[in-house]
């Protein structure tokens, strides 16, 4: 009979308790996944202007999008539907503001000129003048793609021709 | 003495009289108001108003129609107005509405429901009233508006739509919700 090495047998022990580890984080990652994409996006606005063919909806003057924990500010959105569901959210603004608050109950917060949420795959990209702020640190680059379930920055600018600056606050690193 | 007296009497008797009768308004100038009553009415109708084409432009359905003779307008019970014009065809119900002397501008008052026609996610926009003009096919109301089209819901205060170019604006106090298609 072939006995299998202790050392293998570690090495498996370790990765199913790894496993096991990370299977709530997971599971709890799925449930904020689906509370978040099924909330409808709210719009609020001055005005608003309404392309049947195209779908298109154009709010103006104190634009205000808020899904869930979410919520964007701007002076002007673009709502883009497809097969009459909304697909991507565009907003403007000088500077366009988001805000989410996050499970520890401090708020992420982030600006730009321009900002595309596409709220089904809950991403939020911030172009021109980008700036990401989340627990204490700031994100600054001309582009920043976060995600807002799980609550990371995923990209810095996709071409990487501008430098992204990164500044995290003095106790924030004591804390860590 | 006498005879002088009454003579100038007499004569100041007459000058007012005739000022009198200068002065008089003129029966021309007295303006009485004009009798307001239904001078023709039909019940339970069809209109079919027709383009240059010679084809079907819009039908106007009611109940009743009372034209009055002063206005030149028709109140209208009931009414169903559908609109037929390719790709861009609506039906809006009313409780009533007015047709000015024009036949140009049609108010439709109360319960108010213009639904898109021929469509898989029809538009459908409900409001206290609707101004439509059967030329320019432009319709616009300052009350508050309520309007959904699949899983999109907007209200507003005020709106101005174009048929001919498919543009709705909605005026004041905006608020949309929209449902998220999940990828």
């Amino acid at each position: 009979m072939l006995t299998e090495p202790m050392s293998s047998r570690i090495s498996k022990l370790s990765i199913v308790l790894a496993v096991l580890a990370t299977a709530p984080l997971a599971s709890l990652a799925e449930q904020r996944l689906v509370r978040d994409t099924s909330a409808p996006v709210n719009i609020q606005a001055d005005h608003m202007k309404y392309e049947l063919q195209s779908g298109i909806s154009e709010y103006t003057g104190n634009v205000r999008v808020s899904q869930s924990d979410i919520e964007l500010t701007g002076d002007k959105v673009i709502a883009i539907q497809q097969d009459k569901v909304v697909k991507n959210i565009k907003v403007s603004g000088s500077p366009a503001t988001y805000r989410q608050k996050s499970e520890d109950g401090n708020y992420i917060q982030a600006q730009s000129r321009q900002m595309e949420y596409k709220a089904a795959q809950n991403r939020l990209v911030l172009t021109d003048k980008a700036k990401l702020e989340q627990a204490g640190s700031i994100m600054e680059s001309d582009q920043i793609i976060y995600d807002t379930v799980k609550q990371v920055v995923i990209a810095g600018d996709e071409k990487a021709n501008k430098r992204v600056n990164i500044t995290i606050k003095p106790d924030k690193i004591k804390k860590q | 003495m006498n005879k002088q007296f009454t003579l100038i009497t007499m004569a100041i008797i007459a000058m007012i009289g005739i000022w009198a009768v200068i002065n008089a308004p003129d029966e021309a100038e007295i303006v009485e108001p004009e009798p307001h009553f239904v001078d023709a009415y039909v019940k339970d109708f069809t209109l079919v108003a027709m383009d240059e084409n010679g084809l079907p432009y819009y039908t106007l359905t009611a109940d009743l129609m009372e034209h009055f003779n002063d206005t030149g307008e028709a109140e209208i019970t009931q009414p169903i107005f559908s609109i037929d014009q390719d790709a861009k065809a609506w039906v809006i119900s009313a409780r009533n509405g007015v047709i000015d002397d024009n036949n140009e501008w049609v108010t439709l008052n109360d319960d108010v429901v213009m639904l898109q026609k021929d469509s898989p996610t029809p538009l459908e926009l409900t409001t206290s009233q609707l101004r439509y003009n059967t030329r320019t096919q432009v319709a616009n109301t300052d009350k508050e508006v309520n309007i959904t089209q699949g899983s999109l819901k907007v209200r507003s205060k005020g709106l101005s739509f174009d048929n001919s170019t498919g543009i709705l604006e909605l005026l004041k106090d905006v608020n949309g919700t929209y449902v998220i298609k999940n990828q």
